[in-house]
């Protein structure tokens, strides 16, 4: 009887695992879409510099020329190749967003796995200081730090973490007492596992997908934010080039020379409805599986 | 040779010959082939299957219901001198609700959160019946009164979350029975219940459908249930009837091996009988020139590789199998394999008590309201060592709150848990190794007993790291090999995940997960309750004999008497978090003295006493 079991449990009763491979991801349309249009930024950013004509802070013509042969995107109210300061200009706005979620999304994470665990005495008080950082408006809140302590990459980072992290934990925090309850989790209580194990063996590979999810929206949404605050002169300082910066400095050419404002707003939208498709994308292909992890 | 009848009485619904296949991108899976049933008016026909025999797709199939995707392949649904399965929507829409009626398993599913009871109510009688809203009112309250609902007038004005899942399922036969349908159809419309609202339901589903002369089938997994509440019985395996009968004689003497194997693996509490599970898994599709059972079978021979007819053996009965002229009638009560159960001698009280409940008692708060909500109240219990105790009661008894609490899980609000006589920490964390170790659990859920991102292996090293320090890191994939094959599990699984194991697959690396710690305890809660039948027999086999074998104190808590039986030589009966009865299972069972007790037995289906439970047990 033994070997009959032995015999007929082994391989051809079991449903073929699901693939759920790269190229599954990009067969998806916002997946392939949105990662190809990243790539291709990717490349203007990394390259960009070394085939940049100019340096973006060198005075290489007379100011406000359009576009020509010599400069592609013409000139700006400084004389500074355009061209140049578009190819140099892409590495912050992409940085400083993925600096500033990052660490909001290593905090959030901890407070948002611990709180949604242990839930009780501490659940409440991480929950009071989300709900109060929540009815704070974030560009306020921005506002008030960069005012008190000055513009700059370092501040706005900081600040565009501090705002974000309370989001991110109330939806890790969901995602945690979804998991929590589970009997696995309650099998690590039982062997008495440490606090650590249990959060980060049992409980975050099960949050993942909602984990990555939520970055990819963040992303977006920081990059945005950022460019914005660059925009307002409270980001990234000119004379640096950054297309934030950019579009703020040659708005004033706008009737005259429409092409400076144009190209880093356009590459400012393009890079965050890239990163944008990718989070829809990914919602798509953890979408069974988040369902069936978290609505249950 | 002769196949079943094809004659039609006008009014019932029959299919004939009806094969049914799915297309999806990989091709056609065909899930019924040749099926011929027919409803009798006043009649019940049972409808018996493991998961995946094709039980539910044949009930929807007769509704004339289409998934999209399934296809019609051969034969047709007759009612009333119409295909079914040819009919338009609207022509269905006509029938629906009105002639054939579906009781569907999940009231979440036939009950709108949103409407008032009087609103399902209406809504039917008014489109089917033609009836005004003064008429139709007082017909829903006639029938919420015929299901036995307390102030039928005040529950029309009710929402559906205000009644308790039997009344629930009550309401739901209730509405459809009211617009007088000539047809029902019920989809495991017990399974989620409690035993004793099971009972209730079942009595009721009976009495009403043959008082208004309704042709019904019943569909469930449970084949003891059906052979008391149905009068035919068909057995379905891999997409075609194997066996069908009255259901008195196909449950005493079943001529199919499949039908024997699930009734030898329906836990009874009658008799001594020892629970054989049924190797290996059922066949998703219909077989091709071969017997669909053959690769589970006994009795199987090169004969059985051909397309195989069902053959009437005598008017109301036929079974599909080669061998049916040399094999003959199977006697479940019979047993020919040697009893797994150990005979202990040794009379309880005097074994010492391994692990000792004084007094415990567990409260939790209720949020929002002042009155905290007692799950546990004072429980008492020794559990000698070597032996099982089982743990019975309704959900809600507290039967898995006491468990946990034993396993360190729940922290006892009063009372202690010892262990050889040393109390036990309120927390699983708060308690040394060798207590840790010696203690073990095992989950209900075989869907989240395991973490769906550990492979089999992962799960199961765990225990060793932390328990076994004499297991060097080289020996674990041995170590870890030798106890999946000591729990059945081919070794070759170890490197899956466990969204690619079965039920049954999942429950068993879940239990070598407990047995790797060389525990000298181990709790069960439900293990099985989740599983079929048959995956159910063999775990419960599985269990009896590495308790035996290992000489294991195992705790059993289940809600199944049955079940109870096949492991339990001790139990207490448990409601509302208290101890109703205690004492040697079988004595429990065979003499009940509590009031409780003797409810929950008369609950129990048992075909034996159909006429008593269907009259109420009493």
């Amino acid at each position: 009887m033994s070997a009959d079991v032995l015999n007929t449990v082994t391989a051809a009763d079991v449903s073929v695992p699901r693939q759920r491979s790269l190229r599954g991801f990009l067969a998806i349309p916002q997946g392939g879409f949105g990662v190809g249009l990243l790539l291709l930024l990717l490349v203007l950013v990394v390259i960009g510099p070394f085939i940049a004509p100019d340096s973006p802070n060198e005075i290489s013509d007379q100011p406000i020329l359009g576009p020509s042969a010599q400069h592609w995107l013409g000139t700006d109210s400084y004389g500074r190749d355009i061209l140049s300061r578009v190819l140099h200009g892409g590495a912050s706005v992409i940085l400083l967003p993925l600096v500033a979620v990052s660490a909001a999304m290593v905090v959030a994470t901890l407070v948002g796995l611990v709180s949604g665990y242990l839930g009780g005495k501490v659940d409440s008080v991480v929950t009071w200081a989300i709900n109060i950082a929540l009815a704070i408006p974030s560009y306020l809140a921005v506002l008030v730090v960069v005012a008190a302590f000055g513009g700059g990459g370092a501040v706005v980072v900081t600040a565009v973490a501090v705002v974000y992290a309370p989001y991110i934990t109330r939806v890790i925090r969901s995602a945690t007492q979804a998991i929590a309850p589970r009997e696995f989790v309650l099998a690590a209580r039982a062997r008495g596992e440490t606090l650590g194990w249990i959060l980060f063996r049992e409980i975050t590979p099960n949050i993942g997908p909602t984990l990555l999810v939520e970055i990819a929206l963040r992303f977006t949404y920081a990059i945005m934010f950022i460019a914005s605050l660059s925009f307002l002169g409270l980001g990234v300082q000119p004379p640096s080039a950054n297309w934030g910066v950019m579009v703020a400095q040659n708005r004033a050419l706008l009737l005259v020379s429409p092409v400076g404002v144009l190209v880093p707003a356009l590459l400012i939208g393009v890079l965050a409805i890239a990163v944008n498709l990718i989070a829809d994308a990914l919602t798509q292909f953890f979408g069974d599986r988040i369902h069936e992890r978290l609505m249950v | 040779m002769t196949t079943t009848q094809t004659t039609r009485q006008d009014g019932d619904l029959a299919a004939e010959g009806l094969s049914v296949g799915y297309r999806a991108r990989t091709g056609l899976t065909q899930v019924l082939a040749d099926v011929s049933v027919q409803l009798h008016s006043g009649r019940i026909l049972g409808l018996a299957g493991e998961s995946g025999s094709g039980k539910s797709t044949l009930a929807l199939s007769l509704l004339g219901y289409r998934v999209s995707g399934q296809e019609i392949l051969a034969g047709r649904v007759a009612f009333d001198g119409r295909d079914l399965d040819r009919a338009s929507i609207k022509e269905l829409r006509k029938v629906w609700g009105a002639r054939l009626a579906y009781l569907p398993q999940d009231t979440a599913t036939s009950l709108n959160p949103a409407l008032t009871i009087r609103r399902h109510f209406v809504e039917g009688l008014r489109r089917h019946r033609g009836l005004d809203n003064a008429a139709a009112l007082a017909r829903s309250a006639e029938w919420l009164a015929r299901v036995e609902i307390p102030e039928p007038e005040n529950a029309l004005h009710k929402y559906p979350h205000q009644f308790s899942g039997g009344q629930q399922q009550r309401i739901a036969l209730a509405l459809a029975l009211s617009v007088d349908p000539e047809v029902l159809i019920l989809d495991e419309p017990t399974t989620g219940l409690d035993v004793v609202t099971q009972a209730h339901v079942n009595r009721l589903i009976v009495t009403l459908a043959r008082d208004a002369g309704i042709a019904a089938l019943y569909v469930s997994h449970n084949l003891a249930l059906l052979a008391t509440v149905c009068d035919e019985l068909a057995i379905m395996y891999a997409g075609q009837i194997v066996e069908q009968g009255v259901a008195s004689a196909v449950y005493a003497a079943p001529r199919h091996p499949y039908t024997a194997a699930l009734i030898g693996a329906v836990p009874t509490i009658a008799s001594d009988r020892p629970l054989h599970g049924i190797p290996g898994i059922p066949r998703p599709s219909v077989p091709v020139h071969t017997c669909g059972f053959a690769e589970r079978c006994k009795f199987r021979t090169d004969a059985c590789d051909t397309d195989i007819p069902l053959v009437t053996l005598a008017e109301d009965r036929a079974a599909r199998c080669v061998r049916l002229a040399e094999l003959p009638a199977f006697d479940p009560g019979a047993d020919h394999a040697p009893a797994t159960v150990v005979d202990r001698a040794a009379p309880a009280k005097e074994l010492d008590a391994i692990l000792t409940v004084d007094n415990v008692g567990v409260v939790f708060a209720r949020p929002g309201s002042g009155e905290p909500f007692v799950a546990v109240d004072d429980v008492s219990v020794r559990v000698p060592a070597g032996r099982a105790l089982g743990i019975a009661g309704e959900s809600g008894s507290g039967k898995s709150t006491l468990l946990r609490s034993i396993a360190g899980l729940v922290r006892p609000s009063s009372g202690t848990i010892s262990y050889r006589g040393a109390a036990l920490a309120g927390t699983a964390g708060e308690r040394p190794v060798a207590l840790r170790r010696a203690i073990q659990i095992v989950f209900q859920n075989p869907d989240a007993t395991l973490n769906p991102r550990h492979t089999v292996y992962q799960s199961l090293e765990r225990p060793l790291k932390l328990f076994r320090p004499d297991i060097a890191k080289r020996g674990r994939r041995e170590a870890v090999a030798a106890m999946m094959r000591q729990v059945r599990l081919a070794p070759d699984l170890v490197d899956r995940y466990p969204r690619n194991l079965s039920g049954g697959q999942r429950q068993r690396v879940a239990i070598a997960r407990a047995l790797l710690a060389e525990p000298e305890v181990l709790l069960c809660d439900e293990v099985t309750s989740a599983l079929d039948v048959s995956v159910q027999a063999s775990i419960l086999e599985l269990l009896v004999g590495l308790q035996a074998e290992r000489d294991l104190t195992v705790v059993f808590v289940t809600h199944d008497l049955g079940v109870l039986r096949a492991v339990a030589d001790e139990a207490i009966i448990l409601q509302n978090g208290a101890i109703r009865e205690e004492g040697p299972t079988t004595r429990l069972l065979r003499e009940p003295s509590h009031p409780y007790t003797k409810e929950l037995i008369a609950a129990v289906p048992d075909p034996e006493r159909a006429n008593e439970f269907l009259s109420g047990g009493s």
